[in-house]
């Protein structure tokens, strides 16, 4: 007889709404505001089933007013509130960037922390399905240049749903980016890695810890979201033909984790970074230059990366395919940087 | 009023022609995406979002202007290319995501454009508003009677670039029109739950300028407020806002489960088709014959099924023509 | 073949008049046309300026600028010879090029930079490898990880590597430093400890050999306090007014040098018991950190292992040690014209001392004390 307790799978939609509904449950000041986030449960599902359970009080449907509904809850957390709001698509973060950057990011700081901004704003983010350049960006690198915010990218569903409830508690202000292919949404692309394990009930994951993904010994491979799911599939590749990689999921864009990511190339001495985002001024960019600045004297070849080039994502799927990182790109770098 | 036979039947022509291209568009979205709905697979990838119901919306003003007047459409855009003009080829092979695209298949269905018909469209919600006040600031600058017309859903009015564009386009006596298509849902959302006023063409008061509303999506009300309105910005006496009750028989999206809204309302729509009420006008008050629309009909399929084959037919482009075209 | 002519001061200038050169308008190796002008010569009434007779080149100036010219006087040579002397010249250009150009090629060699990766070097430096002798295995001839192992491999195949012990490694920095730091050199010779060898088992049942000249040196160290000191530095060094005795003990371990403090204070008999416990101590590694330091003359015996004459090397900042050898029977000849047969005792002493502190003739009586002071061991105890 198994005593091993099976923990139940959910899809990445469905571990970010338990996550709302838990934070939602112990603290009455959360709040959630968004785009068809009541009766439509989220375009990608991040607030399924919630307005059922707590109505239009606290599952709001905004009118098409990011300016509005977003700045509303930098005035409602200065009030003590715990505003959740949803930013459709990342790539609409133009409208409203002043009240993100400029109030929700700097008001704490500028206030020396006495008025916080206990604020999560959920974005969905990623292409990879044919959406277009207005519809398909990840903007990583751009919420983490600006300072003020922690930045969130978590791949799995453990993940989205840790993180959620510890950036809802966080009174710092938290951007959670969820790729929309990873919500295991009926209408995507199946794929694997959108089910996974979540445990019932309370538990966090923190928001400044990159992950080992898969441990390996010759090379270490960076990824967020998508690109690490890229990753370990090159990896099993490399596997068969006796690279052993091992794969780190970034999970933390601000504040990033430099010691995994140090201690990792210290063990392998060459390191890929795949990212989704744009290349330049990039993630790419920030850990290859972490690694030139903290592990000059641990590397054996020079970094090699792979993101997205200086293009808006074309909407013609060849062309799409072309630009974005995928399994194949990264078996070939590592080739390349094993023999580098 | 009394509306010369030739502009109803260009309506006529162009609100069939529309209709049939979604409805083709409808077959050939879906193709790939059976049995369970994937939105990236088959040959139209992506979002699709079809505007079988809205005709008059588009046919109404565009019956009004010609190749010198630009107008800047939604991410529902099909109708509004259609009427104004474009050219459906490229249009279509834009959509297949063929490199004969008139964006060479970097655009997609929501970033259509035609540079002969003054033609644009784009995703951001009322982003197509300060683009059109532009086109009518040029004009004005220049010295023509040439307009822009901007066509937005209900909720894109709720949206901050719609008060400044049409603040500024009032200030300056711009010959803009601001075409809202109030089909009562924006996704998910009924308007009663997001506009705060019940009808937009009260918002032009704040502005201090027309607002028109048309109800019941009329072709004829649509037709004559239009006239009013483009009259108005070719004379130089600035921008007009028209509202059209319209009707959206698909859901937002192909693949919207439309889980929001009671499936009779659809049927009931359906029931008061703009284009066959149009039709009836004409056969009843003799204005055209049966064959007459049977020869149109014609054309406008043939019309329509050249430009699917066009575009099934052109190649896609080479993948790394993905590089290209960042900058000249 | 070369042409050289003179260049004359002509009588144009004026008859027994001094010329003044005022400016050479040419420089040597400059090639000069027939007529052009080379030089201006300055009389006290007017400027000559005085032309090339032919085409050539101009190969040295015999009166310079400032200097003064008669007529007829040679002014400058010139070399109107043909083109074997223009190759002439090139070659020696081309000489002089490859020459750079080699010197230039060498240099670039040199600084040519390794092919090797951050961690690559990192690993080499902690080796101690010279990466310029290691052939890279890596693509591009890149150097490895694994083409260092393999450098410190190949030598290593016919030795076994032994890691040093902590003693052995003291030793080493400590010899080493001696050497390397001091000015020392040894001075030799036997001493004759006859009348020792016959009184000794009288004087003293248990004493040994080195009890006997451990107190002889305390006693000479007494008598010569420039041998027991410590050099400071250029301006200075101390002289003891106490003698720590160190001596030389081999243990399983390693060398050990343990220290009789106040040696001087203390009788032969206090002397030879606290020498034997310290050498007991040293042998179960049980000496304190104060017995193995602080001593200002050491003495170290080599004579049961059969060794005559050796040179030890100091323990600085001390100026003298002594080295014991092996006890010898020895014919001499003594008596009138040296004609007689006797036996005597000898014992071989050699003194390395550092000669910035004492000179070789003070070393060398220091000996002398040593044998003076056995020949009458009574004294001793």
């Amino acid at each position: 007889m198994s005593t091993k307790t099976k923990v139940r799978k959910l899809t990445g939609s469905k571990a970010m709404a338990e996550a709302i509904d838990i934070a939602m449950q112990e603290d009455k000041e959360v709040f959630v505001m968004g785009e068809d986030v009541a009766k439509y449960g989220g375009i990608f599902g991040s607030t399924t089933g919630l307005h059922e359970k707590y109505g239009d009080e606290r599952i709001m449907d905004t009118p098409i007013s990011e300016t509005g509904f977003i700045g509303a809850a930098v005035g409602a957390a200065g009030e003590g509130m715990r505003p959740i709001v949803e930013l459709m698509f990342v790539d609409f973060v133009g409208v409203v960037l002043d009240q993100i950057y400029n109030h929700i990011a700097k008001i704490p700081y500028m206030s020396g922390q006495a008025v916080k901004m206990p604020i999560t704003l959920i974005t969905a983010v990623g292409g990879g399905y044919s959406d277009a350049a207005q519809h398909s960006q990840c903007l990583y690198a751009t919420f983490g240049h600006l300072p003020g915010m922690k930045v969130v990218a978590p791949t799995t569903p453990h993940d989205l749903k840790g993180m959620l409830l510890a950036a809802i508690r966080d009174d710092n202000p938290v951007v959670f980016m969820f790729h929309k292919t990873l919500q295991g949404l009926g209408w995507m692309d199946q794929i694997d890695a959108s089910i996974g394990e979540v445990p019932d009930g309370d538990y966090i994951v923190p928001l400044d810890k990159a992950k080992v993904a898969r441990e390996g010994t010759d090379v270490t491979i960076v990824g967020v979201q998508m690109m690490t799911v890229e990753a370990l599939k090159a990896a099993k590749t490399l596997e068969k033909e006796g690279i052993s990689c091992e794969v780190i999921d970034l999970r933390s864009i601000k504040p990033i984790d430099k010691e995994t990511i140090l201690a990792s190339i210290g063990k392998t001495h060459r390191l890929l970074v795949v990212d989704e985002d744009y290349s330049a001024y990039g993630i790419t960019s920030e850990i290859a230059a972490l690694a030139a600045q903290e592990a000059l004297y641990d590397l054996e070849a020079p970094v090699k990366t792979l993101a997205v080039p200086d293009v808006p994502i074309p909407y013609s799927r060849v062309l799409e395919k072309f630009v974005i990182p995928d399994e194949n790109n990264i078996v070939s770098a590592v080739k390349k940087l094993m023999d580098s | 009023m009394k509306i010369d036979k030739k502009d109803l039947m260009w309506m006529y022509e162009k609100m069939k022609t529309s209709r049939y291209y979604e409805e083709c568009m409808e077959k050939a979205y879906l193709e790939g995406k059976q049995p369970v709905f994937n939105i990236g697979a088959g040959p139209v990838p992506g979002e699709m979002h079809l505007s079988n119901g809205q005709e008059p919306s588009a046919a109404g003003i565009c019956v009004h202007l010609t190749d010198n007047d630009t107008i800047a459409a939604s991410h529902r855009p099909h109708h509004n290319a259609i009427a104004k003009g474009v050219d459906l080829k490229p249009m279509t092979a834009e959509i297949f995501g063929k490199v004969t695209g008139s964006g060479k298949g970097k655009g997609g269905h929501m970033h259509l454009l035609d540079l002969k018909a003054k033609f644009s469209c784009g995703g951001i919600v009322a982003a197509g508003i300060p683009q059109a006040v532009g086109a009518a600031l040029a004009n004005k600058k220049r010295g023509t009677d040439w307009v822009a017309v901007a066509f937005i859903g209900e909720g894109a009015a709720n949206a901050g670039a719609f008060h400044e564009s049409l603040n500024l386009a009032a200030l300056w006596k711009l010959p803009v029109i601001v075409v809202v298509e109030d089909n009562a849902w924006g996704i998910s959302v009924a308007k009663s739950a997001s506009t705060s006023v019940a009808s937009n063409d009260l918002r032009g008061a704040a502005y201090g300028i027309p607002g028109h509303l048309v109800k019941d999506n009329d072709p004829f009300e649509m037709y004559r407020v239009s006239k009013l309105a483009v009259d108005r910005a070719r004379k130089g006496e600035g921008p007009t806002i028209i509202e059209i009750e319209t009707y959206r028989y698909l859901g937002h999206f192909q693949g919207d489960p439309e889980t929001y809204r009671d499936p009779e309302e659809t049927t009931g729509l359906r029931a008061k088709d703009p284009i066959e009420r149009l039709k009836e006008h004409l056969l009843d008050n003799k204005l055209a014959t049966t064959k007459d629309f049977e020869t149109l009909d014609k054309k406008i399929l043939k019309e329509v099924d050249e430009a699917y084959e066009f575009a099934i037919n052109s190649d896609l482009p080479k993948p790394e023509d993905a590089l290209d075209d960042v900058f000249c | 073949m070369s042409n050289i002519i003179d260049v004359i001061l002509p009588k144009e200038v004026g008859e027994d008049v001094e010329s003044l050169v005022v400016m050479w308008y040419k420089e040597v190796g400059d090639d000069v046309e027939k007529d052009e002008i080379l030089v201006e010569v300055q009389t006290d009434k007017a400027i000559y300026e005085l032309p090339a007779p032919e085409d050539g080149v101009l190969t040295e100036i015999l009166v310079k600028r400032g200097e003064v010219a008669a007529v007829g006087q040679i002014m400058a040579k010139m070399n109107i010879g043909g083109e074997i002397e223009v190759n002439e010249s090139l070659k020696a250009t081309t000489v002089t090029e490859t020459k750079s150009e080699a010197k230039k090629e060498q240099k670039a060699t040199s600084n040519k930079s390794i092919k090797a990766s951050p961690f690559v070097k990192k690993i080499a430096k902690e080796k101690g490898i010279d990466l310029s002798t290691i052939t890279g295995s890596g693509p591009g001839g890149k150097i490895v990880e694994a083409d260092l192992e393999n450098a410190s491999n190949e030598e290593d195949a016919d030795f076994d590597l032994v890691q040093n012990s902590p003693i052995r490694k003291a030793t080493a920095k400590n010899m080493l430093a001696s050497l390397q730091n001091t000015a020392q050199l040894t001075l030799q010779r036997w001493i004759d400890v006859s009348e020792l060898n016959r009184k000794r088992k009288k004087l003293s049942a248990d004493a040994s050999w080195n009890d006997w000249v451990l107190r002889a040196v305390v006693v000479a160290l007494k008598e010569h306090p420039n041998m027991n000191a410590h050099w400071v530095d250029d301006e200075k060094r101390k002289l003891s007014k106490v003698v720590h005795l160190g001596f030389a003990v081999d243990t399983e371990k390693g060398l050990m040098v343990p220290i009789v403090k106040n040696a001087d204070k203390l009788s032969f008999i206090e002397l030879s018991k606290a020498a034997s416990e310290l050498q007991s101590k040293a042998k179960d590694m049980k000496l304190k950190s104060d017995e193995l330091s602080g001593g200002t003359f050491t003495v170290t015996n080599l004579g049961g292992l059969g060794i005559e004459y050796f040179t030890p090397v100091l323990n600085p900042p001390q100026v003298g040690i002594l080295g014991i050898g092996r006890l010898q029977k020895k014919i001499t000849f003594k008596g009138e014209n040296n004609l007689t047969m006797g036996q005597s005792t000898q014992l071989p002493l050699s003194i390395t001392f550092d000669h910035r502190a004492i000179d070789g003739a003070p070393a060398a009586r220091f000996l002398q004390t040593i044998e003076d002071v056995l020949q009458t061991p009574e004294d001793l105890i």
